[in-house]
């Protein structure tokens, strides 16, 4: 087959590659052809007819965004004939359409709009009543039907483009949304009592090419023209979606995607679109607060400045500047990472920094050289076998997750779970291997001694099918591709060295990629520009020497330590006997509760910077809403604050400013001052010649009569930790907590489906409501989201490897 | 009246015909036997070739040709799909092969199959003929247990299976792409072509699609050879075909008859003339989805090059017969009530155009319709016709321009009197 | 996700499905298969199970659901114990399918769409059944009754209301 086929279209004559549709070629030479349907993402259905072209000695129009371009067609998209047939598509598709774009979001943004502007008839010859279908259920606004906690349907406004469906169906391979009925009364629907949330849902309501689906958190607040769109990128993962902050004044609207082919592909979860609202969050800190008398009360940024370096100076001056500990988290700028690095590394001269505050066990060296991606998000698509160890990738990568969908949905590859409890990519065609909590190093020696034809024994009753491993075995024997990947999980999990071990012996075996994705969207950036705090000098053990006395003060920055670290207890008590705690936070939380001092910290649509995502790709974020009459700020502007107070230089008004002295500081990251569009790689270790120190999985303990269930949490796609839970709209979706048990257990303790009950030991314990499902293990209990009113780190425990919970009736 | 010698219908009215024993005490499954161990797969297809035999779903495409344009150098499976979905209004004769002469279909079924080197064969049958259903799945085990169906089928290594696929109601499904999305478990969506099913059809994978009647004709040609076929008809338009005929005449029914015979043969000498005498009005040749015929077309012959000319289509041979007393007015709204039901939601133009027809023609008909409206119809129709994925919208139009054309005055005289020109005479006593 | 537990779908309808499971190349395939197993058990797309034998053969439930709502041969709601189905078009039309329904409603008491008060009958309408031939016709539940008229009607009701009297 030729590798190029020429078209002329409108008399322009084009090449192209085999197999391109006529509307990408049209586009390649600047011809622009309308519809509703396509999407070059998407499957084309060539249902709305808007795209129709005549091509020479065809005898009928063709739809161009279905039909691959042949040798020599000669093509034109604006002849009289088309134009016809554009005219009659938009009047059909406007009989029963409301003319209500006044009061419809799309308004303004709008195809349906558009197109009718430039192609439409501007009268119709519809002399018949419009058809309305109205909810007549009473907590909804308009014509509008409820489909899921965020998004609405109005089916007056819909074309039947079956976007939303393929979205739904193709790419995130859910079923919670569905085309009903037939012809004229089609419409888009979801089955009685099953909410549309998948992880995804919020595309949906962007692509929509009418009014059809809208955001509750966004419709009849503010007109598209009046927002302004800041290109940003989404901070609550690892994965760096590029989007675009929409705001105006001090708000943020919405977040909508900013296609980054790289990356995202113009897809964003619900995570990342819906949070946008935690800039507005009503906890949110606006000024500087001092305690005075025992309570918190605002003060002036000049004499919260001044606390602050007075409180500095004097451990400075006396050189005691390892008294104090600086804490960030993995959710801060390079830049601003860097900063506290620079400040209290080269002003304050103490090493306790560091960011790792959400596990007890910080990670060595050569672990953290095995964090990250191995190879690139777009390499998701490859064909292969991807082994997720304790992984869940909707929630853990959300949109890079698509990408494997994508490949699976392609039957280029498989995915296979080892796992505790059942995990799933939509309904696309996953293994579960089972496991009991905390044992996933054993399935992955025996699958490495199935591999290597040697002899691994597992204890009995710890992996629940063993012949799935020995047929993974066999597969992984004929696969030149297999992809070994972990993620938020592995940095909590019990026994992580013998975790650890055992993905490495299975890499070096099948030549497998390793990857583990961490939760934070800038860990990468953090550890690499100076947060990360070498053994001895991590969080735990600032900790502990905060309560052996050793360290007197600390400065908290952007994380939040109660909230997050496994043992809520322990951390509050620790932080109580710290001389002065200063805490620069966005919100008022538990944690300022405790503070001295606290500083508004700006939050990632609110200043400009850059972070390292999974893959170590730099992207740059520019500044939203306009922030003046509000005083938060990004780290590297209160330290450079501090700094100019104290006159010790390092001190930075702009982004760019930290970007330029990381540059002339840290050759590897030399480039860093000229980031690209689609972001900046950086070179992360070659995992091949890592080696790690070879530890035997563990049995975990056994739980006794007094407490007797294994207590395993996990965070969700809509929730995944204490940032998201400043999201209104997040939260709305999230909206529950949830103790899953399994049906045997849930029997014996005479519990039912939805009752709530209280899970805990003598001490404390939590109240919770129970779904009953096979999912979860016998004997296992897993709690899905953690909520600041009823936080999981209240029943965890630093020292203990695993928690054991009862469960009582309330 | 002429006497022909009939092809499919030979043993149709045999008693025991839909058993095994009787099938083959009438030279059932030797055409297979034959194909099987005397011919290539290739030489069955060249003699479908010879025989001019085209599809008798309404299209009418030469079927050997069709079956040529497999690829030849797939590594995926080919799949032959029957379409028995047979749903166009005035259509009625696959349900009768079906009944009466399962094994005629399964075979022809299976020697297609081995032409185009298909394992695994689908007959989909609309929902509704349950009975039908029940007597190909039951040839089908019957064919099973003689060992024309399964494994090594008569020692030659040949495996085949027929799956009997039950539709759920959907005129749509008839057309052989949405049948195939139907098929794969979707609601029954056309596609676009290119790809054509016979490079990427069910499951993605080379398929081709054949009537009932097409295939039924499969046997006999193997048999008789194709130059035989050829002989029977008209040059282009060879064989016999299945007449439905239907509407006002005195003997309805399925008349298989030469291609090309003239409609007035149909029509009085085996439809018995128009009942109770009355005068002919229009005829629809080939199922509701082609123009009316006005009653001076009465010597038409019936063949698809003979109806092209005369202004309509031979589509799938439903031949309706409209007396003088009905309203013409009436008869397009019936039709486009139809396909509006019918019309699967994929394409603007049929679903919201077939939805405005129809509510146009309902207020003309009621008495509340303007003389633009007319105009308006005719305009509908222009930009629905070619502009939809599969040819639902353009079946769509050919009743309201029929009618239009041939019968205005009777649209004039509803916007005018506000009621029928005609009205018809009582049927159900 | 798997069932631990079956409630209302038939041993038979569930032996039925299990057949299916691996009959086509793909799964997904069975989805009109499986309506049907719904329908030859309760005589209409009951959703519970529709539900419950998604569950059985392990393919979301709103594939069947959509096409439910899709193909038309299906009642989706409980009718009469007889099921009465009058063809509405062109060719029946012509032979006095109206006519039929009207006398139908009139001898069923009873409106279009609607099931007697004793559960018998329900009727509706539908489009071309293929039997344009023996027009006008019925189909009642699964058999089609053709060359109808009054006197034909009359003895196909009653003889069936007494099928249904005596259980």
């Amino acid at each position: 087959m030729a590798d190029k086929i020429s078209v002329t279209i409108n008399d322009q004559a084009v090449e192209v590659p085999p197999g391109t549709l006529i509307i990408e070629a049209a586009k390649k030479i600047g011809v622009k052809i309308p519809t509703f349907c396509y999407d070059d993402r998407l499957r084309s259905v060539g249902a709305c007819r808007m795209c129709l072209v005549e091509v020479e000695k065809m005898p009928k129009l063709i739809a161009s965004c279905a039909t691959p371009v042949a040798p020599n067609m000669v093509i034109h998209t604006e002849s009289d004939k088309v134009k016809t047939a554009r005219k009659g598509v938009l009047q059909f598709q406007l009989i029963n359409h409301p003319l209500d774009c006044p009061t419809c979001d799309k308004g303004g943004e709008c195809p349906l709009q558009d197109n009718t502007f430039l192609y439409g008839p501007t009268e119709s010859d519809y002399k018949e009543n419009k058809i309305r279908v109205m909810n007549r259920e009473e907590d909804q606004k308009f014509d509008d039907f409820r489909l899921g906690p965020e998004i609405y349907y109005n089916a007056n406004r819909c074309i039947m483009c079956f976007k939303c469906t393929r979205i739904v169906r193709d790419l995130a391979g859910e079923a919670d949304l569905g085309v009903f009925e037939r012809g004229a009364s089609s419409y888009i629907g979801i089955m009685k009592e099953l909410d549309f949330a998948d992880e995804y849902s919020g595309n949906t309501v962007e692509y929509c090419p009418v009014g059809a689906l809208t955001s509750r958190s966004f419709r009849y607040k503010i007109r598209d023209w009046l927002l302004k769109k800041a290109s940003s990128v989404c901070s609550l993962c690892a994965v760096g979606c590029n989007l675009h902050v929409e705001w105006s004044r001090d708000k943020v609207y919405r977040h909508m995607a900013r296609r980054n082919d790289e990356i995202d592909i113009g897809w964003l979860c619900d995570r990342g679109r819906y949070g946008f609202d935690i800039t507005s969050n009503k906890d949110r800190i606006y000024k500087t607060h001092i305690r005075r008398d025992s309570s918190l009360e605002p003060c002036g940024w000049e004499e919260a400045t001044a606390v602050a370096v007075k409180y500095l100076t004097e451990y400075i001056d006396d050189n005691r500047g390892a008294e104090i500990a600086a804490v960030g988290s993995g959710s801060l700028s390079n830049e601003e990472a860097y900063a506290i690095r620079r400040f209290f590394g080269d002003v304050v001269r103490t090493d306790y920094i560091d960011f790792q505050t959400e596990y007890a066990e910080p990670l060595t060296p050569d672990v953290l050289d095995l964090i990250g991606l191995e190879g690139k998000i777009s390499g998701l698509e490859n064909k292969g076998i991807y082994i997720f160890v304790d992984c869940d990738p909707a929630s853990d990568f959300p949109v890079a997750s698509l990408r494997i969908r994508k490949a699976i949905s392609k039957r280029k590859a498989r995915a296979v779970f080892i796992t505790s409890y059942h995990k799933r990519l939509g309904y696309f065609p996953v293994t579960n291997i089972r496991v009991s909590a905390g044992s996933e190093a054993f399935a992955l020696e025996y699958l490495h001694s199935r591999i290597q034809g040697t002899d691994f024994r597992v204890p009995e009753g710890l992996i629940e099918d063993k012949s799935k491993l020995d047929n993974l075995a066999k597969d992984i024997k004929n696969s030149d591709s297999v992809h070994i990947i972990s993620g938020r999980a592995f940095f909590n999990h019990p026994y992580r060295a013998a975790l650890l071990s055992s993905m490495i012996k299975l890499k070096k075996v099948c030549s497998a990629g390793l990857s583990i994705v961490p939760a934070q969207v800038n860990f990468m950036g953090v550890t690499r520009f100076g947060l990360y705090g070498s053994p001895g000098r991590s969080f735990t053990d600032i900790l502990d020497k905060i309560n052996s006395g050793s360290i007197k003060s600390l400065f908290v920055f952007g994380s939040n330590p109660t909230e997050e670290f496994p043992d809520r207890r322990y951390v509050i008590d620790t932080l109580r006997k710290l001389e002065f705690l200063v805490v620069v936070s966005p919100f008022m939380d538990s944690l300022t509760n405790l503070a001295s001092l606290v500083f508004p910290l700006a939050l990632p649509a609110d200043y400009s910077g850059s972070f390292m995502n999974m893959e170590g790709r730099i992207q740059r974020f520019e500044a939203g809403p306009e922030n003046i009459h509000y005083e938060m700020k990004p780290v590297w502007a209160i330290l450079g604050e501090f700094s100019d107070v104290m006159e010790t230089g390092n001190v930075w008004y702009h982004d760019s400013q930290v970007r330029e002295e990381i540059a002339k500081n840290l050759t590897h990251y030399s480039n860093i001052t000229n980031i690209p569009q689609k972001g900046l790689i950086v070179g992360l270790k070659d995992k091949k010649e890592l080696e790690i120190k070879e530890t035997s999985p563990e049995i975990p303990p056994k739980a006794d009569s007094e407490l007797p269930y294994i207590l395993n949490w996990t965070p969700s796609v809509h929730h995944s930790g204490w940032i998201t839970q400043k999201s209104a709209t997040l939260m709305n979706i999230a909206g529950k907590q949830e103790a899953w048990m399994h049906p045997d257990d849930a029997a014996k303790e005479g519990v039912e489906a939805g009752q709530a009950v209280r899970i805990g030991n003598k001490e404390t314990g939590i109240n919770i409501k129970v779904k009953i499902t096979n999912e979860v293990n016998k004997g296992e209990i897993l709690i899905l989201n953690s909520f600041e009113d009823n936080p999981v780190n209240r029943l965890l425990k630093r020292d203990e490897k695993v928690t054991f919970v009862s469960v009582g009736k309330i | 009246m002429a006497e022909y010698e009939k092809i499919l219908f030979k043993n149709i009215d045999q008693p025991g015909q839909d058993r095994i024993e009787t099938y083959l005490k009438n030279g059932g499954y030797k055409a297979f036997e034959k194909a099987v161990t005397n011919m290539t797969p290739e030489e069955v297809t060249e003699e479908v070739i010879k025989s001019g035999l085209r599809g008798r779903g309404g299209a009418g495409f030469p079927a050997g040709r069709k079956w040529s344009f497999l690829p030849k150098d797939s590594d995926k499976p080919v799949y032959l799909t029957v379409n028995a979905d047979e749903s166009e209004p005035g259509t009625f004769k696959d349900r009768e092969l079906m009944e009466k002469d399962p094994h005629l279909v399964i075979e022809g079924t299976l020697i297609t199959s081995y032409a185009i080197k298909c394992r695994t064969a689908f007959i989909y049958i609309r929902a509704e003929f349950t009975y039908a259903a029940k007597q190909l799945i039951r040839a089908i085990e019957e064919a099973r247990a003689k060992g024309y169906i399964g494994k090594n089928i008569l020692g030659r290594g040949i495996d085949i299976d027929i799956i009997v696929h039950r539709g759920g109601g959907a005129y749509i499904c008839g057309e052989e792409t949405a049948l195939l999305t139907s098929l794969e478990g979707g609601r029954g969506h056309p596609r676009v072509k290119p790809p054509f099913p016979a490079i990427s059809g069910l499951y993605g994978a080379p398929t081709i699609i054949n009537n009932v009647e097409t295939l039924a004709n499969v046997p006999h040609i193997v048999n008789r050879g194709g130059e035989w076929y050829a002989s029977i008809g008209t040059e282009k338009s060879t064989g016999t075909k299945i007449f439905c005929l239907s509407g006002h005449v005195n003997k309805p029914g399925n008349y298989e008859l030469p291609m090309g015979i003239p409609l007035r043969e149909l029509i009085y000498d085996y439809g018995g003339g128009i009942l109770e005498d009355r005068n002919l009005k229009a005829v629809i040749p080939g199922g509701s989805s082609v123009p009316v015929l006005t009653a001076d077309k009465i010597d038409v012959h019936l063949d698809y090059e003979s109806l092209a000319e005369a202004g309509s289509m031979l589509g799938s041979a439903g031949v309706i017969v409209l007396d003088e007393t009905v309203c013409m007015v009436k008869a397009a709204l019936n039709m486009m009530r139809f396909y509006k039901h019918e019309s699967c939601g994929q394409c603007t133009p049929c679903h919201q155009g077939t939805y405005w027809l129809l509510r146009i023609l309902d207020r003309i008909e009621h008495g509340r319709g303007t003389m633009e409206d007319l105009d308006e119809l005719i305009h509908i129709c222009d930009n629905i016709d070619g502009n939809t994925i599969c040819p639902l919208g353009d079946a769509a139009t050919p009743g309201v321009r029929s009618t239009l054309q041939h019968f205005r005055e009777e649209y004039e005289y509803h916007i005018e009197h506000k009621k029928c020109m005609v009205s018809m005479a009582p049927r159900f006593v | 996700m798997e069932k631990t537990s079956q409630i209302i779908l038939s041993e038979k309808s569930v032996k039925e499905l299990r057949r299916l499971e691996n009959l086509y190349p793909e799964k997904k395939s069975i989805v009109l298969m499986v309506l049907h197993v719904v329908y030859d058990q309760f005589g209409y797309l009951k959703p519970a199970a529709i539900d419950e034998a998604a569950g059985v053969v392990g393919i979301p439930p709103i594939d069947f659901h959509q096409a439910a709502s899709f193909y038309t041969f299906f009642p989706r709601e409980k009718v009469g114990k007889y099921h009465i189905q009058v063809c509405r078009t062109l060719s029946c039309y012509l032979r006095g399918a109206e006519e039929l329904v009207d006398y139908l409603i009139e001898k069923l008491n009873i409106k279009m769409g609607e099931v007697t008060e004793d559960g018998i009958f329900s009727l509706t309408e539908v489009e071309c059944l293929g039997s344009c031939g023996t027009s006008p016709m019925m189909q009642i539940n699964d058999t089609y009754y053709e060359n109808l008229n009054r006197a034909k009607v009359d003895s196909i009701l009653d003889e069936l209301r007494k099928k249904a009297k005596s259980g």
